[in-house]
C-alpha cells in the first residue's frame, strides 16, 4: 500500500463491492458466478429472443440466496451499463397487495429505462386513461423496436414468493382457505395479471418470474401433466402455454433450473472478480500478490484462500458466501483498528482477511448459514479455529466468559487475592514469583488496629525473596478499606526488624484502588496522599519508626472489567492454560504511581507500564532513614523500632 | 427544606431522561452485536429483535440507542409504542415513521418538508419517507450513507389487552424492507413472541428469515436479557440515586456539600438491604427498581417531615424484607421467596422478637453458646472442626482443631477466649501468653477474644508497646484479635443456639453472624475466616 494514512480495510468495509440481498450498485453485478449460471444465462437468452415474436413467461428459480435477484441486477447490468445484450429491463419488487394491470403499466412507464429508450426512439410518452396504459406500450415497443429490433421489455418480478405469502394470509383470513390454497390463488391472481399484460402487449415483453424453490413445489411447477397451475389457469389454450416458457435444467431435461451451489472455484472466481472492481475503482490501494490469497489464477486478496473455502464450506449459495465475505471484513476491521488503538505493539504491517474472522463471521450469525446450523463438527472447528488467534479470543471469546464469571461468582472483591496472584503468575515473572496466601489474611498489628477496625491484607506473595503484600481499596472506600490502608501501613516492615513471627511482616505493599473511569486518579490520589501525609486523617496517623517507607509502596488504578478479567482467567475451564497466559500478557500493563528517593525525599511518579515493572521498582525501593532519631519510648528488643 | 417527594428515584419504567446511560456487561454487549446489524442494514434493509422477560430492560436498550443515535448524523432511531396502537401493521409503522418529530427535524434542516402525515395514502407516506431518507443519504458524512432505526417496543403490553397476529406483524415488517431503504427495524420482543415467530413464520420463510438475524454471541448463541449481577445491581442502585441527588441539587433543594455527604453514604438503602432485594427478585431491572422504590417510598412514610432525608435512615433488611414479602403477597412480577432457606430468613427479619426470644434458663452457659454458634460458623465458610477442647482457665478457654475441607491432613488448632461480664486482666494474658508458648499439644496460633466489655480495647494499651522479655515470649497484640459484642448480640447468639427448627437455625446463624461484628464491615464469619487462613499460612 503506498504511503498513505488511510487503511484499506476502511475503504473497503465503506465501500464494499459485494452485495448482500439486493445489489446496490449495477457494476458490483457485472460478474454472474458458476456454471450453472452460464446454462442459465444461455437458455434465458433464447427465451427473450423468442419474445421478439411473442410475449414469453419465464422463470428464475432457486433458494434464498442462490443469485436469483443478482441476475436480475446482472441482466440490467448487461443490458443499460455493458451493452451486450439488447433490452429494456425493468425490475419490480413485488408487494403484498393485489395489482392491477394499470399499475404494472405504469411502473413500465414509469421506469427510466423505459423512458430513455423512448426518448432515443423520438417517443413523448403522455398521460392516457388507464384503459389506455396497455395499448399504448405497445405502441412504444413497437416504434423501438423499429430502430432496434432485437429489443424487448424486460420485465422481472421480483419477490414472487413474498407476494404470494402475504397475499395467501389474506385469503386465509378473509376466505377462511386453507394455507396452500390461499397461496395458490395469489399465484392464480398474479399469473392473471402478467397474462394479461402479455395479452395487450402481444409481443417484445419477456416477463420473468423469480421463484424460491418452495413456490416451486407448492405450485407443481415441475410437473406439467398434473395439475400445474399454468396449465390449470390457461387450460387448454396452446398459445397461452405456449407462452410460458420456464427454463430447464438443460435443453433436453424436464427438471427446472435451479440457481443454487457454486464449487468453490467458482467462489474464488467469484470473489476475484468482485476484488477486481474493487480495486479499479480504488486505485489509491496496492492490490498485493500474497501466496495465501492466490488461488490458481485468481488474487482474493486482501482474503485468504482459507478464509473463503471456510465460508464456502458454512455455505455455498452465492448470497450467503458474499455475506461471509461482509461479516468477516467486518469483524477484521474492528480488530484491526481496536489493536492500533489499543496494542499497536501487535500491529501487523499488511494483515490479510484470515479465517479466523471468517470462523468470527459465521459462528456470529450461524443462523444465517446454511451448512453450519446443526453441524456440531463444524462448530467445533470453527471455534477452534478462533481460539487459535490469542487476540480474537481475547477481544470476541473473553468477554462472554467474564459474563459467564459474573453471573457465577456475584461478588467482585470475593476471591480477588486468588483471581491476581493467578494473574501474576501467568505474566512471564519466573521462578522467582511465588504466591504464597491468595485469601484475605488477618494480620496481627501489636494491638494497634483494634475493632471496630480490623487488620488484614488481601493476598501476599514473594518475589526475589520480598514479601508483597497487595490490598484491595473499593471505588466506595468504605471503612474496611481505612482498615487496609492502616494495615499495610502499619505491617510494612521496618528495616532492621527481626520479628519471630515473619508471616505479620510485610517488605513491600501495593494498593490496588478499584475504579470507575472518572474516579480513575480520584481513589489513587486519595491513597497516595495519604501516604504522603502517613495518615488519612487525624485519626489514622501511621508511624512506621520515624522512617519514611514510601519507596516501598506502590499504588495501581484498577477498573472492575480488569478484575472480572483476571477472575476469569482463574475460573474458567473453557480456556487452555497457553491461552490463558497468553490473554494475560495482554493485559501486563497498568498505571501506577510509585514515590522515587530524590536525596533524603521521595517524589511521588505517576507511570504507565507493566506490572513486573511496578514490581521491579518496588523491589529496589527502600526506607529512607530519619536524619535524626525519633524520640521513642525505648529501643525494641527486637531490634526494630516500635510499630 | 422543600423536597420534591414525587420525583421517583428508581423510576420502574423506561423513559428519555435516564436514556443516557447502560448498566450491565449484556445489554452493553448486545447493543455491540446490534450495530454489527446496523451496519448491514446499509446494504440492505434488515430485521432485528431484542428478546428478554418483562422488565427486563428491553425498553431501556431501545431509549439508549435513541440517545446514541442524536450523537450521530448519520443515523436516525425511531421508536414506536405498539401499545398506543389499536392494530400494529405496515400502515401504522409507515405513519408513525413518517410522523416522527424528531426525524422530520433532522430532515427539515437540509429542506426536506414532510406533509401532514393524516393526508397521505401508503404509497405517499412511503414516497416521502424514502425521499427524506435519500437526500438524508445523500448528504451523509458516512461513505455508507444515512440508516434509519426502527424500534418497535411495546409488544408485551400490547399483547396484554389486544390480539397480536404475529404472522401480520411480520409480513407488515417483510414489506416494509422493500418499502423502505437502507432500514433496520428493531422488535422488543419477550421469549414467547419471539420463539413462535420463529417457530411458526420465519421457520417455513427462508427468505425472511434470511433477513430476520437476532443479535448473537461470538459462537451463535443468541443474546437474550438476563439479570443483573449483584456488582450491576449495586451500580443501578448507585446511578438512579447519584442521578436523584443531582436533580436535589439542580432544584436547589439541596446544597453541594449535602449532595457530597448523601452521594458518599449508603442512604436511602443499605447494602443488605440491596442484596436482600436482589436475592428476592429475578434481578430483571424492573423488579429491582420496584423494591427500591417501595422501600424508599416506606422510608419516606416511617420518617415524620423530612427525617427520611438523613444518611442515619436507611432501609435496613428488616425493613426490605417487608416490602418483598408485600411484593410477595401482591404476586408482583418477577419478586418471589420461594427457595426455602430464602423465605426463613424473611419470616425472621420480618418478625424477629419471635424468632430471637431469649430464655437464658435453658442455656447451661452463655461462653458455651459463643462457642457452638462459632462453631457452626466455621462449618459454614468450609472449614471441618476435628476438635474442640474445653481448657481449664476458668471455664473460658476453647481450643479448636481445625482442618481444611479439602486437605483433612492439613490441622491448625485456633484458640477463643470468652470474657464475659468483667474485663481481660493481666491473669488472662499470663494465661495466653503461656497457651501459645509453651509447647503444648494443643498450641494455638492466634487467639480471638471475644468481651462484652465497653472498654475492653484498652487490653493492648495496658500491656504497652513491647512485652517480649525474653525468647519466646509474644506480644499479646501480635496474636490475638479482640472481638467486642454487646450484650443483645450475644443474647442473640444464645437465642439462636436454641432454636430447635434446622432450617431456621441455619436462617438464624446467618442473620446473627451478618451483625455480629457489623462495626469492622464485616461479618463474624468473614473475621474468622480470615484469622483462620491466616493461621494456615505458618
Amino acid at each position: 500500500m503506498p504511503e498513505t494514512e488511510i487503511n484499506w480495510w476502511d475503504v473497503l468495509y465503506n465501500d464494499p463491492p459485494f452485495n448482500v440481498h439486493t445489489v446496490t450498485s449495477l457494476e458490483y453485478a457485472s460478474h454472474m458466478a458458476g456454471e450453472a449460471a452460464q446454462i442459465y444465462l444461455q437458455q434465458f437468452k433464447q427465451k427473450y429472443e423468442s419474445s421478439l415474436a411473442n410475449c414469453v413467461v419465464t422463470t428464475v428459480a432457486g433458494d434464498p440466496g442462490t443469485g436469483k435477484s443478482y441476475f436480475f441486477s446482472h441482466l440490467t447490468y448487461r443490458m443499460l451499463i455493458n451493452e451486450d445484450m439488447p433490452g429494456i429491463p425493468i425490475l419490480i419488487r413485488l408487494l403484498g397487495k393485489e395489482y392491477q394491470t394499470k399499475e404494472i403499466y405504469s411502473k413500465i412507464r414509469e421506469a427510466t429505462a423505459y423512458k430513455n429508450a423512448c426518448e432515443r426512439a423520438g417517443i413523448e410518452i403522455r398521460d392516457v386513461p388507464d384503459e389506455y396504459l396497455g395499448p399504448a406500450i405497445k405502441r412504444d415497443i413497437t416504434a423501438i423496436r423499429q430502430m432496434d429490433p432485437h429489443t424487448s421489455v424486460c420485465l422481472l418480478l421480483d419477490n414472487v414468493d413474498e407476494y404470494v405469502r402475504s397475499n395467501g394470509i389474506g385469503y386465509v383470513r378473509e376466505e377462511h382457505m386453507d394455507t396452500e390454497e390461499a397461496r395458490k390463488k395469489a399465484m392464480l391472481s398474479l399469473l392473471r395479471l402478467v397474462n394479461a399484460v402479455t395479452d395487450t402487449v402481444g409481443t417484445g415483453l419477456c416477463v420473468v418470474l423469480s421463484l424460491t424453490v418452495d413456490m416451486v413445489n407448492l405450485l407443481n411447477l415441475e410437473s406439467f401433466d398434473n395439475g400445474n397451475i399454468f396449465t390449470s389457469l390457461v387450460g387448454t389454450d396452446a398459445s397461452l402455454r405456449r407462452r410460458f416458457q420456464p427454463i430447464y435444467e438443460s435443453r433436453d431435461s424436464d427438471r427446472l433450473h435451479y440457481f443454487g451451489s457454486i464449487t468453490l472455484e467458482e467462489t474464488y472466481e467469484m470473489i476475484a472478480s468482485y476484488m477486481s472492481s474493487f480495486f479499479d475503482r480504488h486505485s489509491e490501494i496496492e492490490r498485493r500478490i500474497i501466496q495465501e490469497c492466490i488461488f490458481h489464477e485468481y488474487n482474493i486478496y486482501p482474503f485468504t484462500a482459507d478464509t473463503i473455502k471456510l465460508i464456502h464450506k458454512a455455505s455455498d449459495y452465492p448470497g450467503e458466501i458474499v455475506l461471509g465475505c461482509l461479516s468477516a471484513l467486518q469483524r477484521f476491521r474492528d480488530f484491526q483498528n481496536y489493536i492500533q488503538l489499543n496494542h499497536p505493539e501487535y500491529s501487523e504491517n499488511n494483515p490479510t482477511i484470515t479465517h479466523t474472522y471468517a470462523a468470527l463471521g459465521i459462528l456470529q450469525m450461524s443462523e444465517y448459514f446454511r451448512n453450519v446450523i446443526g453441524d456440531s463438527e463444524f462448530i467445533k472447528q470453527l471455534k477452534e479455529i478462533i481460539g487459535a488467534d490469542i487476540l480474537v479470543l481475547y477481544l470476541e471469546v473473553f468477554p462472554q466468559l467474564v459474563e459467564q464469571t459474573k453471573l457465577a461468582d456475584v461478588d467482585l472483591q470475593g476471591n480477588f487475592g486468588e483471581a491476581f496472584l493467578d494473574f501474576l503468575g501467568r505474566i512471564g515473572l519466573g521462578d522467582e514469583y511465588l504466591p504464597l496466601q491468595s485469601k484475605q489474611r488477618f494480620m496481627s498489628t501489636r494491638g494497634r488496629i483494634k475493632f471496630p477496625d480490623f487488620p488484614t491484607i488481601d493476598c501476599t506473595f514473594k518475589y526475589k525473596d520480598q514479601k508483597f503484600g497487595v490490598q484491595f481499596l473499593s471505588k466506595n472506600f468504605s471503612g474496611l478499606d481505612v482498615s487496609k490502608f492502616k494495615t499495610a501501613a502499619t505491617t510494612i516492615k521496618a528495616a532492621g526488624a527481626d520479628h519471630f513471627v515473619e508471616e505479620d511482616f510485610l517488605d513491600k505493599v501495593i494498593f490496588i484502588c478499584l475504579t470507575k473511569d472518572t474516579e480513575r486518579s480520584m481513589i489513587a490520589d486519595r491513597i497516595s496522599t495519604a501516604i504522603d501525609s502517613r495518615s488519612l486523617d487525624d485519626s489514622t496517623l501511621i508511624d512506621v519508626q520515624g522512617k519514611d517507607y514510601r519507596p516501598r509502596v506502590g499504588v495501581t488504578s484498577v477498573d472492575e472489567g480488569t478484575v472480572w478479567n483476571w477472575k476469569t482467567l482463574n475460573q474458567t475451564d473453557t480456556l487452555t492454560n497457553d491461552q490463558k497466559n497468553m490473554i494475560a500478557l495482554l493485559m501486563k500493563q497498568t498505571e501506577y504511581i510509585t514515590w522515587a528517593v530524590r536525596g533524603s525525599n521521595a517524589r511521588k511518579e505517576d507511570k504507565k507500564g507493566t506490572w513486573q515493572s511496578l514490581l521491579e521498582k518496588l523491589h529496589r525501593g527502600a526506607d529512607i532513614l530519619p536524619p535524626v532519631r525519633p524520640i521513642t519510648r525505648g529501643i525494641p528488643p527486637d531490634g526494630g523500632w516500635d510499630r | 427544606m422543600t423536597m420534591n417527594i414525587l420525583d421517583p428515584m428508581f423510576p420502574t419504567q423506561a423513559n428519555l431522561r435516564d436514556s443516557d446511560f447502560l448498566i450491565g456487561e449484556r445489554p452493553n454487549r448486545m447493543v455491540k452485536a446490534l450495530e454489527r446489524i446496523f451496519d448491514l442494514s446499509l446494504q440492505n434493509s434488515l430485521v432485528t429483535y431484542i428478546s428478554g422477560d418483562v422488565g427486563s430492560g428491553k425498553s431501556h436498550v431501545l431509549n439508549h440507542m435513541q440517545f446514541l443515535s442524536e450523537e450521530n448524523e448519520n443515523r436516525h432511531v425511531v421508536i414506536i409504542n405498539a401499545n398506543q396502537f389499536d392494530l400494529i401493521d405496515d400502515s401504522t409503522i409507515l405513519r408513525s415513521i413518517h410522523a416522527d418529530y424528531r426525524l422530520r427535524e433532522i430532515a427539515s434542516i437540509d429542506g426536506i418538508r414532510f406533509s401532514n402525515t393524516s393526508a397521505l395514502n401508503r404509497e405517499e407516506l412511503i414516497y416521502e419517507i424514502n425521499r427524506g431518507l435519500e437526500i438524508l443519504d445523500r448528504i451523509s458524512t458516512n461513505t455508507k450513507g444515512f440508516g434509519l432505526i426502527v424500534c418497535i417496543d411495546g409488544l408485551d403490553e400490547f399483547v396484554k389487552t389486544k390480539p397480536l397476529d404475529t404472522s401480520q406483524l411480520l409480513i407488515s415488517i417483510r414489506l416494509l424492507l422493500e418499502d423502505i431503504h437502507k432500514a433496520c427495524f428493531v422488535l422488543s420482543l419477550t421469549h414467547n413472541i419471539l420463539e413462535e415467530a420463529k417457530g411458526r413464520y420465519l421457520a417455513e420463510d427462508r427468505t425472511f428469515s434470511r433477513r430476520f438475524i437476532g443479535p448473537q454471541e461470538y459462537d451463535g448463541t443468541q443474546l437474550n436479557f438476563m439479570g443483573f449481577n449483584l456488582s450491576e445491581t449495586f451500580e443501578m442502585y448507585e446511578n438512579y440515586r447519584n442521578r436523584w441527588l443531582k436533580r436535589r441539587l439542580a432544584e436547589g433543594e439541596i446544597d453541594k456539600a449535602e449532595y457530597d455527604r448523601f452521594k458518599n453514604s449508603e442512604w436511602p438503602i443499605s447494602k443488605d438491604a440491596i442484596s436482600l432485594a436482589w436475592a428476592a427478585t429475578n434481578q430483571t431491572p424492573w423488579a429491582l427498581q420496584f423494591s427500591f422504590q417501595n422501600a424508599f417510598n416506606n422510608l419516606k412514610t416511617e420518617y415524620s417531615d423530612t427525617d427520611w432525608f438523613n444518611p442515619e435512615n436507611i432501609v435496613n433488611p428488616q425493613q426490605m424484607a417487608g416490602v418483598i414479602e408485600t411484593a410477595v403477597r401482591r404476586a408482583e412480577s418477577g419478586i418471589s421467596i420461594s427457595d426455602v432457606a430464602f423465605e426463613h430468613t424473611i419470616r425472621i427479619l420480618r418478625d424477629e422478637s419471635r424468632y430471637l426470644r431469649t430464655s437464658i434458663n435453658n442455656i447451661k452457659s452463655k461462653e458455651e453458646a459463643i462457642v457452638l454458634f462459632i462453631r457452626d460458623i466455621i462449618d459454614d465458610i468450609g472449614f471441618t472442626i476435628e476438635g474442640a477442647w474445653h481448657l481449664p482457665y476458668e471455664g473460658k478457654t476453647y481450643i479448636l482443631k481445625l482442618s481444611e475441607s479439602t486437605n483433612s491432613n492439613n490441622n491448625q488448632y485456633l484458640g477463643f477466649l470468652i470474657k464475659l461480664d468483667s474485663p481481660v486482666d493481666q491473669n488472662d494474658i499470663n494465661f495466653l501468653n503461656r497457651l501459645i508458648t509453651e509447647r503444648k499439644k494443643y498450641k494455638p496460633r492466634y487467639v480471638a477474644i471475644i468481651s462484652n466489655d465497653k472498654n475492653c480495647q484498652e487490653v493492648y494499651d495496658g500491656v504497652g508497646g513491647v512485652q517480649r522479655v525474653h525468647t519466646g515470649q509474644c506480644h499479646l497484640g501480635n496474636y490475638t484479635y479482640l472481638i467486642q459484642l454487646t450484650n443483645s448480640q450475644i443474647d442473640n447468639i444464645c437465642a439462636t443456639y436454641q432454636q430447635k427448627d434446622e432450617d431456621y437455625y441455619k436462617a438464624l446463624l446467618k442473620i446473627i453472624d451478618k451483625r455480629c461484628c457489623a462495626r469492622t464491615g464485616l461479618s463474624l464469619s468473614k473475621i474468622l475466616k480470615a484469622i483462620i487462613y491466616a493461621t494456615f499460612e505458618q
